[in-house]
This record gives C-alpha cells, sequence and structure tokens, in this order.
C-alpha cells in the first residue's frame, strides 16, 4: 500500500515532467487564416445610393417586425441609426467631402469576422463560425449570458432585453439558410447598383484591390475588413477616410488570439492546475510531518518517521 | 490568544487531515441571536423585496428592472454579484490553505467563518448568474459535454465554479455532521427517514475524513484558476475596455487581487458579524493572520503598477474624467492605503482600524477594482451615455446580499461554526 | 518704391500707422473669433425663442439699408398687423412688432408660420428686384441670408504690408481710399490727416451710425476694387485679386504680374483645348477659348468664383483665371481649400459643364435660355468629338462628328423588364439615348462594328452572381451603374427610383 506520502510526490513528479512538455507562454497564438472557400461581401462605398433597399429585404426575408418608418423615407438618415433588435442592417448617411457628391452612404451589418470574438466568447457553443464564412447563433444553446455582445468589437449582436422567455441575439446570419441553397444574401440581391458584392472572400479582395487601383481618385486606399481584427468576411472601400464614415479604428490583431493564448497556455494538458495540485499536497504534507515533529518534541518522544 | 498554539496533552489529535480541536473553551458552536431586531427586520424586508423583483424579471426580462441595453449588455449584477461575490468569497481558500494546507492551526477558529462566507458566497454567486442570465432555464447547459466550447474563457469559469461550489458544500459537510450526527431528529410525520439520515451522516463522516484534503487541494486549484480566469473575460474586449485597465495581465491582478483579499475579507466579516452578534472580536488572532497582508497586497500593487509603466497607461491618471478618478481612488483610497495601514501593527491591534483597513481595500480595493473593469472602464462604439444601475437593478444586489447576510445569522445559530470567547450583552 | 518721402517726415507716425495696420489686419481677419453659441450678433435674425436649435446660421439683415432702399412704402413689407375686420393686414405706423409676435413656428388661424412668412416676405422681394433688373436685388440663395459666421478656417489671416502701400497710394490715388472720414456736407469720404483709424473703428460691430458698409465687405470692396481697376486698365503688376493672394501669400506670392490664359505654360495651342480626361467614357471636347473670349462680355461669365462665404461682399469677385477643374474635381486630393469647405452642392467637372441651369456651364449658355449663344447643341457628340474634333477645329474645318450607321438602330422605346419583380419595367427611351450617344460601344460595350451584333445587356451580365468573374456585376447592378452612373456624373438625367419604374404593389417572387 503505497503511503500517501510517496503517492503525492510521484504525481507531483508525473505533473512536472507534464508540465516540461507543454509550452507555456502567453503570447498570442498564431493568427487565424480565413478559409479558401469562405464566402463573403465587398461594399463599394461610391455606388451606395442610400435606396435602402437592402434593409428592406433582409426584414423581408428574416420575417422581422415592419420598422417605424417605410423604408423609402429618406427622414430616417438625419441621425445615425444603429442595428436592432428589429433590424439586422441598417444604412447611414455621411456628409461627404468630395464636390462630386452630397453623400456618402454606408451599410452596417455583422462582420462575419474570420476570427470572432463572439464565437471564441461563447461558453455553450452558440455562436458558430461556419466553412462558408457566416457567423451564427443557435438558439438551442443559448443561455442569454451576453459575452457574445461585450466580446465583439463592431458591437453588433442585439439581445431582447425586454423578453422573459426565450429572448434571442439578433444578428445579421449572412442568410445562412439561403446560402445552403445556393441563393445569394437577400441585401446583395437587392441591391439595384450592386454596391453589394458577394462572391469567395479571396476574390473579392482582389476585385477591390483592382478598383483601388484602377481609380484611385476615387477611393481611400485601403480595404477596410481585409485585416481588422484579424480580418472579416465584409470588406469595406470608400472614397473617403473610414473614420468619417463612421467606421471604428481597430487593430489588426484577433482578440480570441489573446484570450486563448492565455486560456490554453494556462491549462494546456492541464499543467498547470496538476502542478498546482502537486506542490499543494506535498506542501500539506510536509508541513503536517514538520507539526508533528514539533508535536513530538513539544511532548518529549522522538519523532514519528514515516519514511 | 497568543504565541503559537500546539495542541497540548489531552487534546484530541488526530491525523493531519481532519480537523483538530482546540482547547476546549475555543470550540466551535452555535450562537444564539436576536431574530427580532430591527437590523434583522430591515434584511427580510429587503430580501422580500429583491425576491419579488427578480420574479418579475424572470418573467418579463432584463430590461423590465434593469438598464442593461446592448450598449451595456453586464452590469451592476456582474460587476457585484458575481465578480466580486467571486473575489469576496476568496477567504474560504486562502484560509484553507493556512490552516490545513500549511497547518497552521491557530488558525484554526477562522476557517469556518470563512468556510460559510465562502459556501454562501458562492451560492449568490450562483443565484446571482441565474438572475442574470437570459435564457436562465437554460443555465444547466454548462453540465453538458455537447454544450461545452472550451475556448471561452467564460466555460472555465462556469465549469470551475460550478465545480468550486460542490467543493465548498463537501468542504461544509463536516460542519453539517458534527452538528447532526447522532442528533438526528427529522420533524413531525418524517421521523422515519432518522435512521436513514443518520446512516448517511456517518457515511460522509467516515469517507469525507479520509479524503478531505482531496477537496481543500482542489479548493484551492479551482479558486485560483477561476478568480484568474474572471480577469480574463475582459481581455476579449481590448478596444472597449479603457486602457488603465486593459491588460493581457489581468488574470494575473485578478488572482493576485484574490490571494490579498482573503485574510481583509475574513477580518471583515469576523469583525462585523461578531460585533452585531454582541460578540468579542478575537482581534489578536486577526492582528496575525493579517500581517500576511501586506506583502500579498505589495506584490499585486507591484505587477499593477508594472503593468501600467510597461503599456505607458500611466499618461492617463491626469485626465480627471470619472474613469480617470475612480482608477485613483481604487489606487490610493482602495490599495495604497491599505497596504500601508495593514503594515503596522499598532493598526491590525485596534479593532476599528483595522475593520477601517480592511473595509478600504475590501471595498475600495477589490470590489471597486471588479466594478471599474467591468462597469466603468467599459466603453462601448456609437453610445454616448454612460451606464447608471436603476433602483431595482440596486435593491436586487442589496437583496441578495440581505439574504446572505439572513442566512449567515441563520447557519451560525445552527451549526458549530463562529467560536465563542465571550459573551457579551 | 522709395521710403525717402516717408522717412522725412514723422516717422514716428507712419511706423505708428503701419504697425496699427498690420496689426488691425491681422487682428481684423485673424481675430473673428466664433460665436459662441447663444450669441447672436447684431443685426442677425435667429429668434431663438422661436426655433430653439438653429438648422441654419442666423440671418444677416440690415434693417437700415432696407429702410433706405425701400423708403416710407416698404414699412408695411415687414410690419403689418391684421386689421380690425379680420382680412388682410395694413401697416400702422408706430405698432412695429417684431414678427413672431404674431407668427409662431407653425401656421395657424390663416397666419403664416414664421419661416413661411420670413421667406415670402424677404425672397419674393428679392425676386421681383431681380427680375425688374433693380440693383442690387438682394440675396436669392440661402446662404445669401444664412450666413456662415466666423470666417472659414481655411481663410488665413491676411498680413497687410502697409509701408509698401503708402507711396503707391500717394502716387495714385489717396489714403482717402482706406483712411477716410465721412463729411456729411459734402456727401462722400475724405481723408483728413492726422485722424487715420483702423477700419473697425466704423465698420465694425456695432455699425457707426454713417456707416453702411460693413468689415469685411468695406475692406474687400477697398482693397479688390483697387487691386480690379489695375487689372481691368492692364497694368503690368497688380495686387492679388484672388483669395489666396491675400490670406495664403505663402502659395501665391504678390503681387504678381496679371495671368494671361492665353500665355500659361500649360496651354500649347491654349486658344483651342481639348476638354475631357483620361478613361472617360466620352471622348474629350474640342473648345475653341479664343471664340468664347471674344463673344463673351466679361471672363466672370465662366471663371466665377462661387464663394458665398464672401456673402456680405455683393459683388461677384474677379476671375480667378483658372480653369473649372481647380475647384470642381472629384478627387479629394486635388481640391482646392476652398472647395473642400463648400456650402452648396458640389459638382463634378461633369455636373458643372453639363448644368442646364448655371450660366457658367457649357450646356446652360448654349441652350434656349440664351438666345444669343450658338444652338449647336443637339446630341452628345455634337460637342464630344475627341481628338478627331480637335483636329478640325485646329485646322478651322468645321467639326462633324463621327457617328455609326447600323442596319437596324435598335427600339424607339426598349422595355427592360428582365427584372421585374418589386418594380415595373422601364420604358428606355432608347432612340433618344441613340442620338445622344457617339457609338453604341458608350453602353454596348462589347459592340464590334464589323459583325453589326449588338448584344444585350443581359447577354453577358446574368441575374445570378458568377463565381467566376467577380468583378463583373450582375445584370440589376449593370443597368443602375451604367445608367444612373451618367445621370448622377453629368447632373442631368433622372436619379430618383420612382422616375424611372413605378413601384409595383405587394405581389409577385420574394428575392
Amino acid at each position: 500500500m503505497i503511503s500517501r506520502r510517496r503517492f503525492l510526490k510521484l504525481a507531483g513528479a508525473a505533473a512536472g515532467a507534464t508540465a516540461l512538455e507543454s509550452s507555456v507562454s502567453i503570447a498570442s497564438t498564431e493568427r487565424r487564416e480565413p478559409d479558401p472557400n469562405a464566402l463573403g461581401c465587398l461594399f463599394d462605398a461610391t455606388l451606395c445610393v442610400g435606396c435602402r433597399q437592402c434593409e428592406a429585404a433582409c426584414n423581408r426575408v428574416n420575417e422581422l417586425p415592419p420598422p417605424d418608418r417605410p423604408f423609402e423615407d429618406p427622414g430616417v438618415f438625419r441621425e445615425h441609426r444603429d442595428t436592432s433588435i428589429r433590424a439586422y442592417t441598417v444604412v447611414n448617411r455621411y456628409d461627404s467631402r468630395a464636390p462630386d457628391r452630397k453623400h456618402v452612404h454606408v451599410k452596417t451589418q455583422c462582420m462575419h469576422c474570420v476570427d470572432p470574438s463572439c464565437v471564441s466568447a461563447c461558453l455553450v457553443g452558440a455562436m458558430r463560425k461556419h466553412p462558408n464564412g457566416a457567423v451564427t447563433w443557435d438558439t438551442v444553446a443559448c443561455i442569454g449570458c451576453r459575452y457574445c455582445v461585450v466580446a465583439c468589437p463592431f458591437g453588433v449582436p442585439r439581445y431582447e432585453f425586454d423578453k422573459g422567455i426565450e429572448p434571442r441575439v439578433m444578428k445579421c446570419t449572412l442568410c445562412y439558410p439561403r446560402l445552403e441553397q445556393g441563393l445569394m444574401p437577400a441585401c446583395a440581391e437587392a441591391c439595384p447598383m450592386e454596391a453589394i458584392k458577394f462572391g469567395p472572400r479571396a476574390r473579392l479582395l482582389e476585385v477591390a484591390h483592382a478598383r483601388l487601383e484602377k481609380h484611385p481618385e476615387r477611393y481611400v486606399d485601403h480595404v477596410y475588413g481585409e485585416r481588422e481584427v484579424g480580418g472579416t468576411s465584409w470588406l469595406y472601400i470608400a472614397p473617403q477616410s473610414f473614420a468619417s464614415l463612421g467606421f471604428l479604428d481597430l487593430p489588426e490583431d484577433a482578440p480570441p488570439r489573446t484570450t486563448e493564448a492565455i486560456q490554453h497556455g494556462v491549462f494546456k494538458h492541464f499543467a498547470a492546475p496538476i502542478l498546482i495540485y502537486a506542490g499543494l499536497g506535498v506542501l500539506m504534507a510536509k508541513s503536517a510531518r514538520r507539526r508533528q515533529q514539533e508535536d513530538a518534541a513539544g511532548d518529549g518522544e522522538a519523532p514519528a518517521d514515516e519514511g | 490568544m497568543t504565541g503559537k498554539h500546539r495542541p497540548t496533552r489531552g487534546e484530541r489529535v488526530q491525523s493531519d487531515n481532519e480537523v483538530i480541536e482546540m482547547s476546549t473553551h475555543a470550540v466551535p458552536k452555535p450562537v444564539k441571536i436576536d431574530l427580532r431586531s430591527p437590523g434583522i427586520v430591515v434584511l427580510m424586508v429587503l430580501s422580500v423585496v429583491a425576491a419579488v423583483l427578480v420574479l418579475w424579471r424572470l418573467a418579463f426580462g432584463l430590461g423590465t428592472i434593469t438598464n442593461l441595453d446592448d450598449s451595456y449588455p453586464w452590469g451592476v449584477w456582474i460587476a457585484i454579484d458575481v465578480a466580486s461575490g467571486v473575489a469576496l468569497s476568496a477567504g474560504g481558500f486562502t484560509t484553507a490553505f493556512i490552516a490545513h494546507i500549511l497547518h497552521r492551526h491557530r488558525y484554526e477558529e477562522i476557517v469556518r467563518p470563512a468556510l460559510l462566507t465562502a459556501v454562501l458566497g458562492y451560492t449568490f454567486v450562483a443565484i446571482g448568474v441565474f438572475t442574470d442570465l437570459g435564457q436562465y432555464y437554460d443555465i444547466w447547459h454548462l453540465m453538458l459535454p455537447r454544450y461545452w466550447q472550451p475556448n471561452s474563457v467564460l466555460f472555465e469559469v462556469g465549469v470551475c465554479v460550478m465545480m468550486y461550489l460542490t467543493v465548498l458544500w463537501i468542504e461544509f459537510i463536516p460542519v453539517i455532521v458534527e452538528r447532526f450526527k447522532g442528533r438526528v431528529n427529522l420533524p413531525g410525520e418524517a421521523y422515519i427517514f432518522n435512521g436513514l439520515v443518520e446512516r448517511l451522516l456517518d457515511l460522509a463522516d467516515r469517507t469525507l475524513s479520509k479524503v478531505m484534503f482531496v477537496f481543500v487541494i482542489l479548493g484551492v486549484v479551482l479558486s485560483c484558476a477561476h478568480q484568474s480566469s474572471l480577469g480574463t473575460l475582459m481581455v476579449i474586449a481590448p478596444t472597449k475596455v479603457h486602457p488603465l485597465w486593459w491588460s493581457p495581465f489581468l488574470p494575473l491582478m485578478f488572482l493576485l487581487s484574490a490571494f490579498a483579499v482573503g485574510y481583509p475579507m475574513v477580518t471583515f466579516e469576523s469583525i462585523w458579524a461578531h460585533r452585531s452578534m454582541g460578540l468579542k472580536t478575537n482581534v489578536d488572532l486577526l492582528a496575525d493572520l493579517t500581517k500576511f497582508v501586506p506583502p500579498t497586497i505589495g506584490l499585486y500593487l507591484l505587477v499593477k503598477v508594472w503593468d501600467m509603466i510597461h503599456r505607458g497607461t500611466y499618461v492617463y491618471l491626469d485626465d480627471f474624467t470619472v474613469q480617470s478618478n475612480l482608477f485613483l481612488v481604487e489606487l490610493i483610497v482602495g490599495t495604497i492605503i491599505p497596504l500601508i495601514m495593514f503594515s503596522n501593527a499598532r493598526i491590525r491591534r485596534s479593532e476599528s482600524m483595522l475593520f477601517l483597513a480592511a473595509t478600504l481595500y475590501v471595498v475600495f480595493g477589490v470590489m471597486l477594482n471588479r466594478i471599474n473593469v467591468f462597469i466603468t472602464s467599459y466603453s462601448p462604439p456609437h453610445t454616448n451615455y454612460p451606464y447608471i444601475p436603476r433602483v431595482p437593478e440596486v435593491l436586487v444586489t442589496v437583496g441578495y446580499i440581505s439574504m446572505l447576510i439572513l442566512l449567515y445569522r441563520l447557519f451560525v445559530a445552527i451549526f458549530p461554526v463562529l467560536v465563542v470567547h465571550e459573551q457579551e450583552r | 518704391m522709395t521710403f525717402a518721402r516717408g522717412m522725412e517726415s514723422g516717422m514716428k507716425a507712419k511706423a505708428r500707422a503701419l504697425i496699427l495696420a498690420s496689426g488691425t489686419a491681422l487682428v481684423l481677419c485673424g481675430g473673428c473669433t466664433p460665436a459662441p453659441s447663444g450669441n447672436i450678433p447684431v443685426g442677425y435674425i435667429a429668434k431663438v425663442e422661436v426655433y430653439g436649435d438653429l438648422d441654419r446660421y442666423p440671418v444677416r439683415f440690415d434693417h437700415d439699408r432696407h429702410t433706405d432702399r425701400l423708403g416710407a412704402d416698404a414699412c408695411a413689407s415687414c410690419h403689418h398687423e391684421r386689421d380690425d375686420s379680420g382680412g388682410g393686414v395694413t401697416y400702422v405706423s408706430g405698432h412695429e412688432a417684431a414678427c413672431e409676435t404674431c407668427h409662431g413656428l407653425e401656421a395657424s388661424n390663416g397666419t403664416r408660420g414664421l419661416t413661411e412668412a420670413y421667406h415670402d416676405t424677404c425672397l419674393k422681394c428679392h425676386e421681383e428686384r431681380s427680375e425688374e433688373g433693380k440693383r442690387p436685388t438682394g440675396p436669392q440663395a440661402c446662404s445669401g441670408c444664412h450666413v456662415k459666421q466666423p470666417l472659414p478656417d481655411w481663410v488665413e489671416p491676411v498680413t497687410f504690408e502697409h509701408a509698401w502701400h503708402i507711396p503707391v497710394m500717394e502716387r495714385d490715388g489717396s489714403c482717402a481710399a482706406c483712411h477716410h472720414v465721412w463729411d456729411e456736407k459734402r456727401g462722400e469720404r475724405v481723408y483728413v490727416k492726422g485722424e487715420e483709424k483702423a477700419c473697425d473703428t466704423c465698420h465694425g460691430e456695432p455699425l457707426a451710425p454713417h456707416v453702411k458698409t460693413r468689415l469685411r465687405e468695406a475692406i474687400h470692396g477697398a482693397c479688390l476694387g483697387c487691386h480690379r481697376k489695375e487689372r481691368a486698365q492692364g497694368a503690368a503688376r497688380t495686387g492679388p485679386v484672388v483669395c489666396q493672394g491675400c490670406h495664403d501669400p505663402a502659395r501665391y506670392p504678390e503681387p504678381f504680374a496679371q495671368p494671361s490664359l492665353l500665355k500659361q505654360p500649360r496651354f500649347e495651342k491654349a486658344d483651342i483645348i481639348l476638354i475631357g480626361r483620361p478613361n472617360a467614357v466620352m471622348p474629350g471636347v474640342p473648345f475653341n477659348h479664343k471664340v468664347h473670349q471674344e463673344k463673351t462680355p466679361d471672363c466672370i461669365v465662366c471663371h466665377t468664383s462661387h464663394v458665398f462665404a464672401m456673402a456680405d461682399y455683393t459683388e461677384n469677385l474677379p476671375y480667378l483665371g483658372e480653369r473649372c477643374n481647380l475647384c470642381h474635381t472629384a478627387a479629394e486630393a486635388d481640391m482646392s481649400e476652398a472647395s473642400r469647405h463648400r456650402l452648396s452642392v458640389g459638382l463634378t467637372p461633369e455636373a458643372a459643364y453639363h448644368d442646364e441651369k448655371a450660366p457658367a456651364s457649357c450646356i446652360g449658355c448654349h441652350t434656349a435660355r440664351n438666345t444669343k449663344g450658338p444652338k449647336q447643341f443637339k446630341s452628345c457628340s455634337s460637342c464630344h468629338s475627341g481628338e478627331k474634333g480637335l483636329e478640325a477645329m485646329r485646322k478651322g474645318r468645321p467639326v462633324v462628328p463621327e457617328t455609326v450607321q447600323w442596319p437596324e438602330n435598335g427600339p424607339r422605346i426598349y422595355l427592360i423588364q428582365e427584372l421585374v419583380d418589386r418594380f415595373e419595367p422601364v420604358q428606355f427611351p432608347h432612340a433618344d439615348h441613340q442620338q445622344m450617344a457617339i457609338e453604341c460601344q458608350v453602353c454596348h460595350h462589347h459592340t464590334t462594328p464589323k459583325t453589326g451584333k449588338t448584344p444585350r445587356c443581359k447577354t453577358c451580365h446574368k441575374s445570378a452572381f458568377d463565381p467566376e468573374q467577380p468583378a463583373k456585376p450582375r445584370l440589376v447592378g449593370s443597368y443602375h451603374q451604367m445608367c444612373l452612373g451618367c445621370h448622377r456624373d453629368m447632373g442631368m438625367g433622372p436619379v430618383k427610383c420612382l422616375k424611372c419604374h413605378q413601384k409595383r404593389s405587394e405581389r409577385g417572387r420574394l428575392p
């Protein structure tokens, strides 16, 4: 029968050996590359005229409640709108800095990141990134913790806070059911100006860069979404600075790389917990023995030695 | 009682895995409490109010009684009930560490109160999580492997907290056993189960006494894991958290502050509980216990300051915004001043000063830090208003704390938790 | 230039004046601090008590100027009140109330709302004066009244070289151009030596009682009036006449020689140029500048500077002598500072050239509005004759646009119904567009003349997306980009959805 102390010693040694194998570092893990078949959309802000047919199509296809103001009403542009539980996508109007147009319109929706923070954050796997690029939410798994809302750098997911039973996370799904049928997302199909171009993300990047090269006077030389927070499936090109069009200035690091590096680094092979466990066990055993020795010395007896 | 305590002849010295009794006049016993004091009434009212509000929220949604919205999905319930609740229950594992792992039996008498605080604290953390979840009826999903998404920090927090809550209750079983073994007397018709319960208690006593050490150590390990992972939670939003707080070293800082707050929290609740129940506090013991606090706070402060220098975020200190000001409060009032106070032996031996130092660190050093990390520092895009909790929202938190205090009283009255030195009227 | 005379007499006084003037000039132009929000300057109508937050800048209203010009009869046009019988309005002397006493924000009980009342009263009068040929008419555009305060931030403070002007003025004119006092008896400005004050002493806010011109107007009238006169008289060197000449002297060091458009190095054959740009759909337009110069009374007709910030300065600024596309350009980088801060709707070069309503644009002039101009405008190809037309024009031959004759010219009206879903089919006037276009390739960009085959758009542009050719737009995008691309660029043609196709009721397949 192995003594407790010996058991702990062996356990500690085993854990130590395991720990030495694994590399525990807090540096970010490798950048995640997009799936080569992943789809995406390219939004050309010089083409969008603000007709909001994309909003209307999205509303129809997702069976969302009708909006407060009709889609033809340009009065909505007076104030900045965000996506909401009733609108997966919105178009906003910004002042143009060039004389060839009065306004620039920009459509916002879920960016379907290549390395989504929400997918990494969701503890029950309700947020999923599909090989075709779409990031979808699954009502079955969700427990409503809203960590995805916290995690998203674009502030996209909207939550039904005023529902007691089955509140949902509402966001653009890239029309995942339609993609499965081989159709286009509703907004891309509806856009009369084809400001939204749908296709494989890699090809869209080529198209975007070709446009920037062919018409440098028309565009700012940057494809937004190419590298921001690790890359997104929605790419944007614009005639003026992105900051003036309501875009966020985001770093190229995908936040999940940092958190997952911490998590997996610390818990790799459970080395650290086992190591700590074994260490504490050894400490406990040693302290107990020292205590017994002190007691025995205090009593005048010889210290018990477990050998 | 001063100096190192050694078990003297006549004491029951069992194996190092079991609780060692103190000399006969320092044995934990149930304490008589007065149920009709005005304080109790107030706490009960607050608890009932909170219960009603929570039921309303469960039926009609979070938005009905909170100011949570898409810009601010996490509010007071996460920052205080969950995050601060976990941090302030750190006394459980830190006392277990010093008393049972390091075998400093002198501190035995604060282990059970700390354990009770932790048990109730974590139970209310779980209740707090349940209250905050949009689909609270699916809270059990985390137990099923098919819903596991191990990349998520929150997953690790959730699983760890679940396990630790179980471990805490297991650690508390000996207290239940001690109280009821051999004295099981179920009321009314249930008396037929007396024997069964008696046998169960006996079984628990015999098995747990052999394997308790496993759970004690496991408790410390689990605590380290989830205390730090709570910090990692906000690392996923670097663009939305103010640079004064965001750091890849948030987990380390959360862990160190959890280590540091264990004994101050024990001090805080010990003095308060004893005082409010008319009992005499063991100031000497607490003074000795808190001598371990300055190095822990010091280490935390060191890491925090180094991190600030390393990332260059000290430039925000003189912004005089709400955020930078609260950071200064957290740093100075909440960390530096308590550090100085705890370093002074005279202050540690004065009950009121000790209480003040403990309160400052608990409230302004740790609780404020958690609130700052989860609420104050959070700046979502396209939002030009701050998050201010609604009155019902705060009442729920206050109500839960009231329930916790009431249950603490109840447990202390039923179970042998507190060691009474002198009963003061 | 001699400072000798200046040196002799009262150098101290001169120096003091110089410092005063330079400093004042700096202060005047650089010190226009923005009015704090809520502070409406004197002489401005804002009526914040009625409107609350303003949508537009406050209206500059010079009451005295109106009473002076319009005489006593005009009081009634603004100051009226309902007569007791309940009908019409009558002027009651001594009962001049503020407009908002009766005109609230919204119309009620037959009383117009405040905004409507203002616009009816002010703008109608100005329009009438314009039609009757009275000058000045008063502003008719929004920004003429809703003047932006303070100065646009692209306007740098002016450093005024007083010492340099002294001998010039003494030689050519007199100091009275700038330093004058009003002689009541003679009814004119006279120079009184020793009483040289800074301009804003009298022309600053609030205006001194006898002063009629505000500061900005006064300064620009004095400075630019002189410089323009010099230029008109053909002086070799004049003071600056363009904004930047005074306000951005680093770029336009002054004084500079009068630019002669015809001698600009960038125009080799400056009298006949080709207006166009690379990658354009339409060929360039050969333009005979010399002929136009001879035919138009003033360069200002085309080279107008629309700078509404100078609303105080009622005359048009003299021409900049620059090409249209200095300001009207598609690229932000190329824009001049002035254009970047335009207050009105900006125009692409295409729109500027094609704007039917502008007197300064090609089509604006060459249309029925201007009975004197040539009415050669029949189709786009009349002007867009490209290199061939340029050759012909240089050789003095008539410019004959090349048109392509097809055996089958296509339908008169083509019904575009491929994508009928939410909208009705489009009745596309094919024949009209055919006339305007030079060659079929403008739209049917893969037509080959040899085969004579003109594929329809849908032949190549499909409804579904083609992953093999992601750059090619789908059919719906092709139509809209082609049609709206031209219409938006030129500023002519329908751009609103319903102008081309009516909406259908809710039926038909979902997308």
